[in-house]
């Protein structure tokens, strides 16, 4: 007896399995192959017959790893950038007016490196009177995006905000209390040995350089030991200076109806000494953790999943990350040089 | 897997996603089991809905037995 079997079709149906992804991974990775996001080796190990919501989730990471990895790669501070890609299709957050869904690229800081740069920038500051200062606001200017800056002078905000009623010293809030021995911390004493010109940012009579002058000091200074600490914060400034790129800080308010900004330093700068400023910090962010919540991100930006969407924000993203690399840097340069001083001057 | 089929798949499954989205929902124009309702089954679902209800309603007090009465009782 001759058993028959039967016959198979010649093409059998693709088994194609994207619970766990949803509408936004597929358009997504659509998208990105049609714009040579995702290389013809990642594609050729997938069978035609069986695709999983993983193969298509490792698909998308390599295509943005490839894409911006190289952007995000920093070796001191603790900043990182994610992918956000809701599964569920209702996520109001990641919906456009026109109920259209949304992805996002975010970023946000993890626990920050501690880092002393005094003996640094006052080489600088000894260079030329104003210098110094100037240098440290470039700092400054890209660290508000995470918070108050831990700096010398976002630690010299912070104690205006809560010890000092707005002064720039303890002698108001000594007078209101009547008390000459009132427990107020004093500035003298928070910020021994730190020179003002690096923590009192406002101080009109002390010598500061104007930015634009900043980068023919860099080149005449280009030889000397601050040489590449002038560079790499020149370069810092010039890509931080351009405006409406950078990834945008979330507006959000917290229970009390006030503003609510990122409290994730991805960095502290300390001036001579490791946790001379702990008393500050703690106190900050003990003030802040009673304010309310904090946003998700320090900055997002979102877009549909398609190739206008991805080509509209890519720049801003990789724009992004190349800040922050320099921001990465300067601050490596910084601490080199402070250590440097150091060890030859102790 | 080239890239123009994988393209062509990816598309025919969202295709399918979308359609799955819009597609309306069948009226469904007889009841359960293919009986049809009419007034004479309304009365009867009333008068088992207050029968229900009248047994929630005249809840019995239990009183409590003899050895959980404290003594002073």
């Amino acid at each position: 007896m001759l058993l028959t079997l039967p016959t198979f079709a010649p093409e059998v149906p693709a088994i194609i399995e994207f619970a766990p992804a949803g509408e936004r991974h597929l358009r997504l990775v659509l998208a990105m192959s049609q714009m040579g996001m995702i290389a013809d080796d990642d594609l050729a190990g997938l069978r035609r017959t069986r695709m999983s919501a993983s193969a298509i989730r490792v698909l998308i990471e390599k295509g943005w790893q490839r894409a911006v990895g190289s952007d995000y790669e920093f070796r001191l501070i603790s900043a990182y950038a994610r992918l956000i890609l809701p599964n569920t299709s209702g996520d109001e957050e990641f919906t456009s007016a026109d109920k259209e869904p949304l992805v996002g690229v975010a970023i946000n800081a993890d626990r920050p490196e501690w880092i002393v740069v005094g003996r640094a920038f006052e080489a600088i500051e000894n260079e030329c009177p104003g210098l110094g200062r100037t240098a440290l606001g470039f700092l400054d200017q890209v660290l508000v995006r995470f918070g108050c800056p831990h700096t010398p002078s976002g630690m010299m905000e912070m104690c205006q905000n809560i010890y000092w009623m707005g002064e720039d010293n303890e002698d108001l809030v000594i007078e209101e209390m009547g008390d000459e021995d009132a427990d107020v911390p004093r500035r003298d004493v928070l910020f021994d040995g730190v020179p003002e010109w690096a923590f009192n940012g406002y101080a009109p009579e002390l010598p500061r350089v104007e930015p634009d002058d900043f980068a023919a000091h860099a080149e005449r200074l280009a030889d000397r030991p601050v040489g590449r600490l002038l560079t790499a914060l020149l370069k810092l400034h010039q890509i931080n200076s351009i405006q409406g790129v950078f990834l945008d800080t979330p507006e959000e308010e917290n229970e009390y109806g006030e503003a609510s900004y990122p409290n994730e330093p991805p960095v502290v700068i300390e001036w001579d000494e490791e946790g001379q400023f702990n008393q500050i910090i703690d106190d900050h962010h003990r003030y802040e953790d009673e304010r309310g919540e904090y946003p998700p991100w320090v900055g997002c930006v979102m877009f549909r999943p398609d190739v206008a969407g991805i080509q509209e924000s890519l720049p801003r993203i990789r724009h992004t990350g190349q800040v922050l690399r320099a921001l990465d840097e300067a601050l490596i340069a910084a601490k080199e040089l402070h250590d440097e001083l150091r060890n030859t001057r102790p | 897997m080239k890239r123009d089929a994988f393209e062509v798949m990816i598309e025919a499954v969202l295709s399918d996603m979308v359609k799955g989205q819009t597609k309306p929902s069948a009226k469904r124009s007889r009841g359960i089991g293919g009986l049809r309702y009419g007034p004479a089954e309304r009365d009867v679902a009333g008068v088992v809905r207050e029968l229900a209800q009248a047994h929630n309603r005249a809840k019995v007090i239990v009183a409590p037995s003899p050895e959980f009465v404290p003594p002073c009782f």
